[in-house]
């Protein structure tokens, strides 16, 4: 115990940032990848940057589907796989292309193909709708539920705590922060 | 030539009298008799008719007068002159008791002319309102409606007599009005039987419309005025009733009573505090959403939906809700104090020789301060004191150059010399000038 030394008075203004990065990224509903900045149910979405045909991030790897490659970056190592697949589903590290029926893998540095079927993780979890109730399944396996009327059309990961749902044609987000789970409706862009 | 020129200036200036009957779309001479049609037993008919002057030169009228059984001029006549051209129209009321041929004179100064009418018999007319049906002994009536309702009119026609009557006419007409269903013709009502002929108007603009009910030998006139409704402001009704900073808080509109038409109206936003917040929005991403009331509904939706939500922002102030329609606007003012600074994410995590605390939220003061940090190691035990930071400076820079409210994400990092893995959790505290937030303790994985 003794040989711990906390060398933190000198240096700690040197290691303190503040500053309010983005919540999450998702795809709007034009296709364009948009930040959210804020925090948990005040979002403020950001400007919408490039037109991807699917996106996903859970906080380990970002995966992007656009004309003509899919790519996923882990620890800023991006690997790019050549295709013309125009919809991808993503779950974990697993990508799924419906129109070849393609599970492509990534290990963090490249792409295998892969005969597993995803285990529908979304950021870690799963995910499923039923009796007009989101139950997420936790990493460590515990079961929370939340009231979700209908079910959405659309699950994608959004940031390691958080998922983009598409209900009823609008726009949420989902928090899957364990006892922490809450779904809220996700603002549009001012203007947009 | 100029004997002729003298003639003729010597000729006086004829007036002339033509007597007309104003019960067809024209005006039509009268001769010097008139049939003025069937008429039922009871009921009062006014005919209409005009003196009209169709000389050149003025013309005295100096009596008009009806005599005859069930005959009379309902208002009082006085004399009058009238200037080539003019008219001057009056009335005959018509009101038998008992069926029969009924005659009399109308006499407009030396004109006379023979008026004749039949009576017959006719059925009784009903309006059903609220399961209570109320004879019609007038021969018109006015009814309200608004515009795009379709509404309902119970008529119904018996017979009071003592013996079968026959309908052979029985039709509807103005614009708007239509018989939702009729009795098959001709139709024979014994004494004391009665028939439905449902009426419906409907209006597609603000106006007045004219209907007429006929009846075998009845008429009946229908004044329909339609009124667009106007909707009252409903009102705001906020699932949380005292609101704070960081919510999305729910909204629902309630009108105190159904709304007598569809209408639209505004939910708007104001903030007024320390610096602007973004994030203070309705899902549309304003400060403005339409609404919407249904006919006869008492609650508003948003684009289909049963509540709306509005960002409560994570900056101290005064949020002011409106909901305004066209006839006047309700106000919710909610009051964010300024308090102290919540958390919403804290994470402590190892990297390396290295601890990294990582703490997301709000300060709605945007003058956050100091911090205290105390390490224990894996069995609870304190590692040395409080180490205590006081980063404003930080935190202005951000929220001075911040447009996201009172949000700041924090992230510290503290080289540890020795076995940094004997570190297993910290307490933080974070200081604003309102006090001190005690996060719970982190646990580093």
């Amino acid at each position: 115990m003794k040989r711990i030394l906390l060398v933190l008075s000198t240096v700690l203004s040197a290691q303190q940032a503040i500053d309010a990065p983005p919540l999450a990224h998702v795809l709007n509903s034009d296709g364009l990848l948009m930040p959210i900045h804020g925090i948990a149910g005040n979002f403020v979405p950001g400007r919408a940057g490039m037109a991807l045909l699917a996106y996903s991030n859970d906080g380990d790897i970002e995966w992007r589907l656009e004309a003509g490659r899919l790519s996923a970056t882990r620890e800023e190592q991006t690997a790019v796989y050549v295709t013309t697949a125009t919809t991808a589903i993503f779950r974990g590290d697993t990508a799924y292309l419906p129109e070849t029926k393609d599970y492509i893998k990534f290990d963090g540095q490249m792409f295998h193909h892969s005969s597993e079927k995803s285990n529908l993780q979304l950021a870690g979890r799963k995910v499923f709708w039923k009796d007009g109730r989101l139950q997420i399944f936790q990493a460590d396996g515990a079961m929370e539920e939340i009231a979700c009327p209908l079910e959405p059309e659309r699950m994608t990961a959004a940031a390691a705590n958080w998922a983009h749902l598409v209900i009823e044609g609008r726009a949420h987000l989902l928090r899957l922060t364990p006892g922490r789970v809450e779904l809220f409706v996700l603002p549009e862009r001012r203007g947009e | 030539m100029r004997l002729l020129l003298a003639f003729a200036a010597a000729l006086p200036l004829a007036a002339q009298l033509e007597v007309q009957s104003l019960q067809g779309s024209t005006p039509v001479a009268l001769g010097p008799s008139a049939n003025l049609g069937t008429v039922a037993a009871g009921d009062s008919t006014d005919f209409r008719f005009q003196a009209m002057n169709t000389g050149a030169a003025p013309l005295a009228i100096n009596s008009i007068t009806v005599g005859g059984t069930g005959y009379s001029l309902p208002a009082a006549f006085a004399p009058v002159i009238l200037a080539p051209g003019e008219s001057y129209p009056f009335s005959v009321r018509f009101s038998p008791k008992g069926e029969g041929s009924y005659s009399a004179s109308l006499a407009v100064n030396s004109f006379t002319s023979l008026l004749r009418a039949t009576v017959v018999l006719g059925p009784s007319l009903y309006l059903t309102n609220g399961g209570q049906a109320t004879e019609l002994t007038a021969g018109s009536m006015q009814v309200n409606l608004v515009t795009g309702q379709a509404l309902p009119l119970a008529f119904s026609i018996g017979n009071p007599h003592a013996r079968a009557i026959t309908i052979t006419d029985l039709s509807i007409s103005g614009p708007g009005f239509a018989m939702a269903s009729s009795p098959a013709l001709p139709l024979m009502l014994g004494p004391g039987e009665r028939a439905a002929i449902p009426v419906t108007v409907t209006a597609s603009a603000e106006g007045e419309a004219l209907g007429t009910l006929l009846v075998g030998a009845r008429r009946f006139d229908i004044l329909a005025t339609a009124i667009r409704p106007k909707l009252a402001p409903p009102a705001i009704v906020p699932s949380d009733s005292a609101p704070r900073n960081g919510q999305q808080l729910k909204l629902r509109l309630t009108l105190p009573q159904p709304a007598l038409g569809a209408g639209t109206g505004m939910l708007r936003a104001t903030f007024m505090g320390a610096s602007e917040d973004p994030a203070i929005v309705f899902p549309n991403g304003t400060r403005e959403i339409k609404f919407d009331v249904a006919a006869g509904g008492r609650d508003a939706t948003f684009g289909g939906a049963a509540e709306t939500v509005i960002q409560t922002g994570t900056t101290a102030g005064t949020l002011r809700l409106e909901a305004i329609t066209e006839t006047g606007v309700t106000t919710e003012t909610f009051r964010f104090e300024r308090g102290l600074i919540v958390v919403d994410e804290a994470v402590a995590r190892r990297s390396g020789s290295t601890l990294e605390i990582d703490i997301t939220g709000f300060d709605n003061t945007r003058a956050a301060g100091s911090l205290n940090f105390r390490f224990f190691d894996r069995s609870g035990a304190p590692i040395g004191g409080v180490i205590s930071a006081t980063p404003g400076e930080l935190f202005k820079n951000h929220f001075d150059q911040s447009v996201m409210g009172g949000v700041f994400r924090l992230r510290a990092s503290f080289p540890v010399t020795g076995d940094a893995t004997m570190v297993g959790s910290v307490l933080v505290e974070i200081a604003n000038p309102v006090g001190r937030t005690d996060l719970q303790r982190l646990l580093f994985p």
